[in-house]
């Protein structure tokens, strides 16, 4: 199962990165916008985590990268944003999930179990 | 009816006599140039007939005219908007029907025996000119009473002592005051600071002009209007009595749509820096909230101070979400959920959640709220506005004595609910910065319940204004659109 995670603070991309990677999941990671769509092109993926306000573009272009896209708008795209949920009113009909910050290991854990169940456990 | 030199000029005589008649029109036919039409009536009924067409541009009328006299006649004329000037003639010479005449509007007086073509074109020459220049002066007048009667803005002249003299009847709709109830006030009393009026008194007299100044008007029934003021010293052309004339326009509405626009720009800056810091903030917290998973699940530590401290850091993590959280929703445009309710119970029902603070304080609540109004909006969203402002009132009064009263009523396409409070009321200065965000003089405030409130409201499409006065106590007057439009 491979998931993209994509967020401009390093420290938040290592800590979802680690905490999921120690679930089984195959994680890649990214820290801008022109990188992850190259990812998003070349790779399989399963899931996609997107943080909302990245440097020169931000998080919701890839959501509309990704829903506009025959071929890839069934991968799931779960967004996380220190903005207020209300206001990411268009984002969320695009994204399927919202994640806001500060969130916990084991909120960010449920979400993904929600969309990816069978995680395989690293041996 | 008034000619010019290449039309007849038209006489009607009106004489029971015919050879009279026909002396005058003799008369009339020696005059040079010769452009008089000449017609002859010979009785009062048909007289008045002829006054009432009003074909004829002068007219000359016999004092004996069977039963009636001449003078009904110019009774007559004076009550029919008949205005072309009338000469009465007379058998003989009196004195008394000379002056009655002229006290009822004749424009001259002849004596049939002393007639000649001469002094009767001199007469008829000077009595048309006379009426030409009366009409004149009428039309003039006319045209400035009607600016008067009708001006949009209320005009006043009063004496030096400011007495009003005369008010247009715009001020009664402005001020609700009669005008014989504002004929008996001085200018002063309609200025509701004394300030405003101490410091445009002074330029009055200094300058014996001010133009424009602003200043607060009191109403009849206690409202206020925000007005532009006015005056200047004037003295008339005959006597040189001098009085100050002047006029107040009434910027009230224009002045409140500025203040709304204000607001909203506000709420508008508040939020844009509300999601701003919500990412700044948000994403440190959210690293040191993941460090601290990390510490707890990565680090074992058998001391019970680790724990403690981690606590700690939790808990205010916390707290500054909670504070960006309040921030945010204080400024959201947000989607309104609109339903119809009975503003009467949704007050009763915001009154229950403050009723724990209004008991621990010991104050009465005075209600005046049966309204009966049901309006569309978003319920839940006006009782927060309702609750932020109703808890901001209780906290403003002094234990156990305080008084909180809430009103309730219609007002044109609004329905208004007034929560006044006799608290220390806020000074002018405080006054302008009770909407701006994070502005508070609780020590446990926040400073955001007013902006939520207003911000709310804003959304509403309806407003949040604040009156006070220091000492007496402050009143907050909400007004919502009965039928809701949301602004987004």
């Amino acid at each position: 199962m491979k998931i993209l995670i994509l967020e401009d603070e390093k420290f938040i991309l290592h800590s979802i990165a680690k905490n999921l990677t120690q679930e089984g999941y195959q994680v890649i990671t990214s820290e801008n916008y022109k990188n992850a769509i190259e990812i998003i092109k070349s790779k399989e993926l399963d899931l996609i985590i997107t943080d909302l306000m990245l440097p020169f573009t931000g998080g919701l272009d890839v959501v509309e990268f990704v829903k506009n896209d025959p071929l890839r708008s069934h991968i799931p795209v779960i967004v996380v944003s220190g903005m207020d949920q209300e206001i990411l009113s268009a984002t969320k009909k695009l994204a399927d999930a919202y994640l806001a910050k500060p969130f916990s290991i084991d909120e960010l854990k449920a979400l993904v179990k929600k969309f990816l169940p069978q995680s395989q456990p690293e041996i | 009816m008034i000619n010019n030199s290449e039309t007849f000029i038209r006489v009607l005589v009106v004489d029971d006599d015919e050879d009279d008649f026909v002396l005058t029109r003799d008369y009339f036919k020696e005059i040079h140039p010769n452009n008089f039409k000449v017609d002859w009536v010979s009785n009062f009924n048909h007289a008045i007939d002829a006054l009432d067409k009003c074909e004829h541009d002068i007219y000359l009328i016999d004092y004996r005219l069977g039963e009636k006299t001449g003078l009904d006649i110019l009774d007559y004329a004076a009550k029919t908007s008949c205005k072309q000037p009338i000469i009465l003639l007379t058998g003989k010479g009196d004195q008394q029907i000379d002056l009655a005449a002229m006290k009822t509007g004749a424009a001259d007086y002849l004596v049939k025996d002393k007639i000649d073509s001469f002094l009767l074109e001199r007469s008829v020459r000077y009595a048309l000119e006379r009426s030409k220049s009366i009409l004149a002066i009428r039309q003039s007048q006319e045209k400035y009473k009607a600016i008067f009667q009708k001006s949009r803005d209320l005009i006043y002249i009063t004496d030096l002592e400011d007495n009003f003299i005369d008010i247009n009847p715009r001020a009664t709709q402005l001020l609700g005051y009669s005008r014989e109830e504002l004929l008996t006030m001085k200018k002063g009393d309609l200025f509701l600071n004394k300030e405003e009026w101490e410091e445009f008194d002074d330029i009055l007299k200094e300058d014996n002009e001010v133009v424009e100044y602003e200043a607060v008007i009191r109403k009849k029934d206690g409202g206020k209007l925000f007005c532009l003021v006015s005056c200047s010293k004037q003295s008339r052309i005959d006597d040189n009595l001098e009085f100050f004339q002047g006029i107040i326009h009434d910027i009230t509405k224009r002045k409140q749509a500025e203040q709304e626009l204000i607001n909203i720009e506000k709420i508008a800056v508040t939020g844009k820096i509300a999601r701003t810091i919500a990412h700044e903030v948000r994403n440190p917290l959210t690293n040191i909230n993941l460090s601290l998973e990390h510490l707890k699940s990565e680090f074992k530590v058998e001391d019970e101070s680790f724990d403690l401290y981690v606590d700690i850091i939790s808990r205010n993590s916390q707290r500054i979400n909670q504070l960006i959280t309040e921030l945010l929703v204080s400024s959201k445009p947000g989607e309104l959920n609109s339903t119809s309710f009975s503003i009467d119970t949704v007050i009763e029902e915001t009154l229950k959640m403050a009723n724990d603070r209004i008991q621990l304080k010991g104050i009465s609540i005075e209600k005046d709220f049966k309204c009966n109004l049901n309006i569309e909006g978003d319920k839940e969203k006006i009782k927060t506005a309702l609750i932020n402002v109703i808890i901001n009132a209780v906290e403003a009064v002094a234990d156990n004595v305080g008084i909180v009263k809430i009103a309730c009523y219609k007002k044109d396409e609004f329905c208004a609910i007034e929560i006044s409070d006799n608290g220390i009321g806020i000074n002018k200065e405080n006054l302008n910065d009770l909407f701006v965000p994070f502005y508070t003089n609780k020590p446990k405030g926040m400073g955001l319940g007013l902006t939520t409130a207003q911000n709310i409201l804003i959304n509403h499409k309806g407003n949040l204004r604040v009156e006070s006065e220091e000492g007496k106590g402050t009143t907050f007057i909400i007004n919502i659109p009965i039928k809701s439009k949301s602004l987004f």
